[in-house]
């Protein structure tokens, strides 16, 4: 295996459970992250293999997997859940909370899920996977004081949610 | 940050792929990578996963492979840079790339970084082992002489910048060891959980090696703030006794220390005054402390 190869699979051990999450919290569908992630991963072992460089793997994966979840909203459109409730169809329990692990885990990226769409994704991908800022501006294509500016209204509304209830 | 917000933050992480999910996606991801193998040269890129120490990597790692390359002609010194145990560039990684490395470390607190930036190689190269299922026996051993061998070197080295007096070098680079040794920690414990049977024994013993480094450089950072504390306290206390010799004196009991006196001796039999905390002179300039200590 060469050193790239080694390089490749290093990043599916660092970066893979992060990824999975994150795609989990946007698409809450586990069966559809899971293959999302490996979807990423071989596009971007496809990217490299073209004889492309990428600097570093962990924001190229988040870019990637950021598309994919775009491209997945857009195909979802006309059956999300989301439509489907705004259609008056009674869900029952929010079947996202089937498909966590375990119940403060649960708890948790529920809560987080509540938060305002804008301060969503770099909450998450600030406080729960650990990116910097300037990876996150490299994944999501935002601003980084932008970003800066989300996160810091994201906690007050989260402190908010805590507090008030939702 | 908020309690409750960290403790949501950190409940959000535990959720994660399972072994046989994680197993599956590497499988497959595997297969995808033999069917369409790289076009890269074997060892074009430098690996970020096998030079872990950042804060060392920009300012030695570049002028000590281009100072071999020159020697030796072509990208032999840099293609070992990404060598672990076992490939045929290793020793040379070992025994030419990181011995100019720390040739070339100009300072003191340099060194002491060199020295742990080779001893968190080791670990990393462990890791990527593991992470591969190429950790056995004997690279292991190898692995833990090495990383002991140069861990005491850092030790030795954050020992002289204390001797020197640099304790803030000697804490930066502690510190930093120590974080870095933390999250290999952490990888090890991933690596533990998903590894196969066979290696088990071989991650284990490095991770406890890492567990007993972390602590013993914690204690070392430890023991050497309580001398540095008792130090300037003895410092003090010196200074403190100085004091009461000059109120002894004062009192007109004693002559002859070498406290000189201006004015009215009226002040001396006052209480405590703001000037003096001791309760002493007011009158009168006395020697500052400083010039006590001899400092």
């Amino acid at each position: 295996m060469s050193t790239y190869e080694r390089d490749f699979i290093q990043a599916y051990h660092d970066n893979a459970d992060a990824l999975f999450r994150y795609c989990l919290f946007k698409v809450s569908d586990r069966e559809r992250a899971i293959d999302l992630v490996q979807e990423c991963f071989t596009k971007t072992w496809s990217y490299v293999a073209e004889g492309k460089t990428v600097d570093s793997f962990k924001p190229f994966l988040y870019r990637t997997l950021n598309n994919l979840i775009i491209d997945e909203y857009r195909r979802k459109k006309d059956t999300s859940l989301d439509a489907l409730v705004d259609q008056g169809f009674d869900v029952g329990m929010d079947p996202r909370e089937a498909l966590l692990d375990s119940l403060d885990g649960k708890r948790a990226v529920a809560l987080l899920q509540k938060l305002p769409e804008e301060y969503r994704e770099v909450i998450y991908l600030r406080f729960v996977d650990g990116l910097s800022f300037a990876e996150i501006a490299d994944a999501t294509g935002e601003n980084t004081n932008t970003l800066t500016v989300r996160a810091h209204r994201g906690i007050k509304k989260l402190k908010e949610l805590i507090t008030y209830g939702y | 940050m908020d309690t409750k917000i960290k403790n949501i933050f950190k409940a959000a992480q535990d959720v994660s792929l399972t072994e046989a999910e994680r197993a599956h996606v590497l499988s497959t991801l595997q297969n995808f990578m033999k069917e369409h193998p790289s076009a890269h040269p074997q060892h074009s890129t430098p690996s970020p996963y096998t030079n872990v120490s950042l804060f060392l990597r920009v300012r030695y790692v570049v002028p000590v492979t281009l100072i071999l390359s020159l020697v030796l002609g072509g990208g032999t010194a840099f293609a070992a840079e990404g060598a672990l145990p076992g490939d045929t560039l290793y020793p040379m990684k070992i025994h030419l790339n990181e011995k100019v490395e720390t040739l070339l470390a100009p300072t003191p607190e340099a060194r002491a970084e060199v020295a742990a930036a080779q001893a968190l190689r080791r670990v990393s190269e462990a890791e990527t082992l593991a992470a591969h299922g190429r950790l056995d026996a004997t690279t292991t051993e190898e692995i833990r002489q090495r990383f002991s061998l140069k861990s005491e070197e850092l030790k030795r080295q954050v020992q002289k910048l204390e001797d020197d007096n640099d304790h803030a070098g000697a804490d930066r680079v502690s510190v930093h060891f120590e974080q870095e040794l933390d999250t290999h920690f952490n990888a090890f414990v991933g690596l533990d959980e998903r590894s196969a049977t066979a290696t088990r024994p071989e991650i284990t013993t490095i991770k406890d090696d890492i567990q007993q480094r972390i602590k013993h450089v914690s204690d070392e950072r430890m023991k050497a703030r309580a001398r540095r504390i008792k130090d300037v306290q003895e410092k003090l206390n010196a200074g403190t006794d100085i004091h009461t010799q000059i109120r002894t004196t004062s009192d007109g009991e004693q002559k002859g220390d070498s406290v000189e006196q201006n004015g009215s001796d009226q002040g001396r039999k006052d209480g405590p005054t703001p000037e003096s905390p001791e309760g002493g002179q007011e009158n009168g300039p006395i020697l500052p402390l400083p010039a006590q200590l001899g400092l």
